[in-house]
């Protein structure tokens, strides 16, 4: 709860710094804004570690092997990284960069699924060729 | 946190800022805008290694 406090308080203040300095300077500004972001966004991570631990052990109870739920943790991941550069790019006025890095997080996505459309497929080839074989 | 990084950008550009104003009025453009690009070099090497500690922990904690 200390920290809960301490983090809502660093992001209060950051944004009071960003404010004064976009006046004068904005790349400045701009900068605060992203080291706020890049340290808060590490301090949750390290925070959210115990709880995918036990996630974790949660899904190891159930009769799916982990390969599963690494995927949603790599998307996890990989969906932060991408909203934290899109949303500094907006924040920067620049809707097409933020376009673009959306875009790569959504192909990266799609790459790293790829596994499991593949296994889909197979498994629903082999119900109808099953169906079609056994006929 | 490295709360103290915040206010080391913080402080660095409110200093580029006096710093650009004083120039200015000095009428000497090229070294306020030199002063600016001096600023954010500085910023912009206390953010890169931020970001890259970030990536570390992202890579780590959900095993990319």
């Amino acid at each position: 709860m200390t920290s809960t406090i301490a983090i809502l308080g660093v992001l209060t203040v950051a944004a009071a710094a960003a404010v004064l300095l976009k006046t004068q300077r904005p790349e400045l500004g701009f900068s605060v804004t992203v080291l706020t972001c890049v340290l808060i966004l590490s301090v949750l991570i390290l925070r959210l570690t115990p709880l995918l631990e036990t996630v974790e052990t949660l899904f190891s109870e159930l009769p799916l092997s982990w390969e599963y739920g690494s995927i949603l943790l790599k998307g996890l991941g990989i969906c932060l990284l991408t909203q934290t550069a899109a949303d500094s790019c907006r924040d920067a006025g620049e809707s097409a960069l933020a376009g673009k890095a959306e875009l790569t997080g959504k192909i990266t996505l799609l790459a790293l699924s790829v596994p499991l459309f593949k296994e889909v497929a197979a498994l629903a080839a082999a119900m109808i060729g099953g169906e079609g074989v056994g006929g | 946190m490295d709360v103290e990084l915040i206010f080391k950008v913080a402080a660095v550009g409110i200093i580029v800022a006096v710093l650009n104003l004083v120039l200015t009025r000095a009428g000497r453009e090229e070294q306020a805008m030199l002063t600016t690009l001096a600023g954010l070099i500085v910023v912009l090497t206390i953010i890169v290694k931020e970001i890259a500690n970030l990536f570390a922990v992202v890579k780590e904690v959900f095993g990319l």
